[in-house]
């Protein structure tokens, strides 16, 4: 895979290229902003990642003219602001993510492989939090190679858990959203799929917390389960 | 020492009111006096003259008071010489011949009298007499009563100066208390528009030096602000080739060593986080309040820190929850929130617990974040809030900003921040938030 590497500091550039190449990806990188639009409009490439502080044109400047030129290219920007506005700027600009300095190379590869699914329409709709991959269609979850299909009630549990990975939700919430209107209550109910979870998927996939509810882990480097 | 000027000019001002209140009742009680003395001298004057051009015996002239109703106070009316003598001993009074004609007083076995000597168409001598004690209460009496205003405007106006006094220097209290309530991180400039002329050139140039103060502050937040974000980018970098070595084949020597090279580097870029925390909590304007619900923020600041608890095995949970809202910034709230919580879980020991309480005190919000830790000395209390102050012997490698992002949060917020011991006596540190509930 083709990747643009646009980033000035020649110590990161350095190193992002060399995480790259290491995870198999084909890297150009260019450290000013007018090389980046003149590369963008000559060469395909089917991510970019952008630097906002650029040298001789800034990146923004580069991502609005890539997007008026009505090019699609997958973009995330690479920034060291994190101040909400700018990352509201960056996205109306037309990036497609967004990842804050620093970052570990899982989180890059991760949000990589995620714009390249996107971009080729087969975006997963299998809910994962790194370990755990619940497929919707069929209801069959996978963790750690094995494959096992869930019931109703244990299957919709798991879905409101993976929706956020590492949200916790109350047993009101669960409850709230397993059942149907009108459909009564049963007590203990939520207890209950949550242990008959645990003895398929493992005790600690599903965790506790202590006077607030349930929450599945977010495993840091997710996209080691894909599609 | 510093003087009060409102102090001193009620000293003076009430002192003077005193010195010419009295001259003034001197003044008017001598003048009333001796005008009641004329007086009585007049009337003794005249009463002479009627006697004398009357054509009364001279019988009428040794005239004595039927009753002896207030003898003391009657004329005596007595011819010179060999007069006998009155039977009543209070109008007694032996008047030799060689008195000379006129006005005069004269002094009998002690007792001082007013006279007027005279003669009548008949050329007998006679004198008319009054004591003199009569006459000088009688005029002592009528001096009292000029006194009268005078004794009953001085504590008026007393009062009213205290009173004006009061309500010129109110504006300056008024002033003092809103420095007072000034905390440093927001320097507002204060209200010029009630303050008196006078005092109005000191609180221009009281601002002009706030102004200047608060670019310079802002300086200083913006050069935090700026480290950190220039900071990022190095320490990308270094994550980023910490982590490509990584795919290299090392021995297990290199691999423990990386492995501590790597947290040196998170450590490093939390603490880059924290200080822009820092920067933007503390320049952040608390414009955008709006009804916060405490328990959501609890509840995504104990998702956060929730990896951090379980790798250190710390047991995080909410031991009540009850819905209460507070008002402020959504970026203060949860800054104070998320530090409390991160705070207790650093400083707790392996298998420890932090229990988090939201409930509602009277009418006061009130978040408990209590822990397991070593606790804080009660001497260390007001240090930890400072930045990068560590408690000595503490072995967490904290940011040391967590407790100064939550108190400048807090002051934002218009709430309270005490630290405490735990109320069951174990050991550990009791961190409470109050603010009044919306």
């Amino acid at each position: 895979m083709r990747v643009l590497l646009v980033e000035d500091d020649p110590m990161l550039g350095n190193a992002v290229t060399q995480a790259l190449r290491d995870a198999s990806y084909a890297v150009d990188w260019l450290q000013d902003g007018r090389s980046a639009s003149t590369a963008l409009t000559h060469h395909n490439f089917e991510i970019v990642l952008l630097d906002l502080g650029l040298p001789q044109r800034d990146g923004l400047d580069v991502l609005r003219a890539l997007r008026s030129s009505g090019d699609a290219t997958p973009v995330l920007v690479i920034t060291a602001r994190d101040a909400i506005e700018q990352r509201i700027q960056g996205l109306d600009c037309g990036a497609d993510d967004y990842l804050v300095k620093p970052f570990a190379v899982g989180e890059l590869t991760a949000r990589m492989r995620a714009l390249a699914r996107r971009r080729a329409g087969t975006s997963a709709v299998v809910l994962t939090n790194g370990r755990l991959a619940l497929d919707p269609a069929t209801k069959i979850v996978a963790s750690g190679g094995v494959e096992q299909a869930l019931s109703g009630r244990e299957y919709a549990l798991l879905r409101e858990l993976l929706v956020r990975p590492g949200a916790v939700l109350s047993r009101a919430e669960l409850e709230e959203r397993i059942y149907g209107w009108g459909e009564e209550v049963e007590s203990n109910v939520v207890e209950y799929i949550i242990h008959s979870l645990r003895r398929k998927l493992g005790a600690d996939t599903i965790r506790n917390v202590r006077g607030l509810g349930w929450m599945v882990e977010r495993v840091p480097d997710a996209g080691t389960v894909t599609s | 020492m510093n003087a009060s000027l409102r102090k001193r000019l009620f000293l003076w001002l009430s002192g003077s009111i005193l010195a010419a209140g009295l001259l003034a009742a001197a003044l008017s009680f001598w003048l009333s006096y001796e005008d009641a003395n004329e007086l009585q001298d007049a009337q003794l004057t005249q009463v002479a003259e009627v006697l004398a051009h009357s054509s009364l015996s001279t019988s009428a002239l040794d005239f004595t008071p039927r009753t002896n109703e207030d003898a003391e106070a009657h004329y005596v009316i007595k011819r010179l010489g060999s007069a006998p003598p009155k039977a009543d001993p209070m109008i007694d009074l032996p008047l030799p011949e060689s008195l000379t004609p006129g006005l005069q007083t004269l002094e009998q076995r002690g007792v001082r009298w007013r006279a007027l000597v005279t003669q009548n168409l008949a050329g007998e001598r006679f004198a008319i007499a009054q004591r003199m004690t009569v006459r000088d209460e009688v005029a002592r009496d009528t001096a009292l009563l000029t006194l009268l205003p005078l004794v009953l405007l001085v504590p008026v106006l007393l009062l009213i100066v205290g009173f004006v006094l009061r309500q010129a220097f109110a504006p300056m209290r008024a002033m003092s208390r809103e420095v007072d309530q000034l905390d440093g991180s927001q320097l507002a400039a204060l209200d010029e528009r009630h303050v008196p002329l006078e005092a109005l050139p000191l609180v221009q140039a009281v601002n002009r030096l706030m102004r200047r103060l608060a670019l310079v502050l802002d300086q200083q937040r913006r050069l935090v602000s700026d480290a950190a974000h220039e900071l990022r980018t190095p320490v990308a970098a270094l994550i980023v080739q910490a982590d490509n070595v990584q795919h290299v084949e090392l021995p297990i020597e290199a691999k423990t060593r990386m492995a501590s090279l790597r947290q040196g580097l998170s450590r490093m870029s939390s603490l880059i986080d924290q200080l822009l925390h820092f920067a933007r909590v503390q320049g952040a304007a608390p414009s955008l309040t709006q009804r916060l619900e405490l328990n959501a923020l609890v509840r995504s600041a104990i998702e956060e820190t929730l990896p951090l608890a379980q790798s250190k095995r710390v047991d995080l949970g909410c031991v009540r929850t009850d819905a209460v809202a507070i008002q402020g910034d959504p970026l203060h709230a949860y800054a104070l929130v998320r530090n409390a919580i991160d705070n207790a879980v650093r400083y707790t020991p392996t298998g420890g617990a932090v229990d988090v309480s939201v409930s509602l005190e009277g009418r006061e919000a009130c978040l408990v974040v209590e822990d397991t830790g070593p606790g804080i000395a009660e001497a260390d209390i007001e240090r930890v809030f400072e930045p990068f102050v560590r408690v000595l012997g503490s072995q967490e490698s904290g940011s040391g900003l967590g407790l100064a992002i939550a108190r400048t949060a807090a002051h934002a917020l218009g709430g309270a921040i005490t630290l405490g011991k735990r109320h069951d006596h174990r050991s550990g540190l009791r961190f409470v938030y109050r603010q009044s509930a919306t």
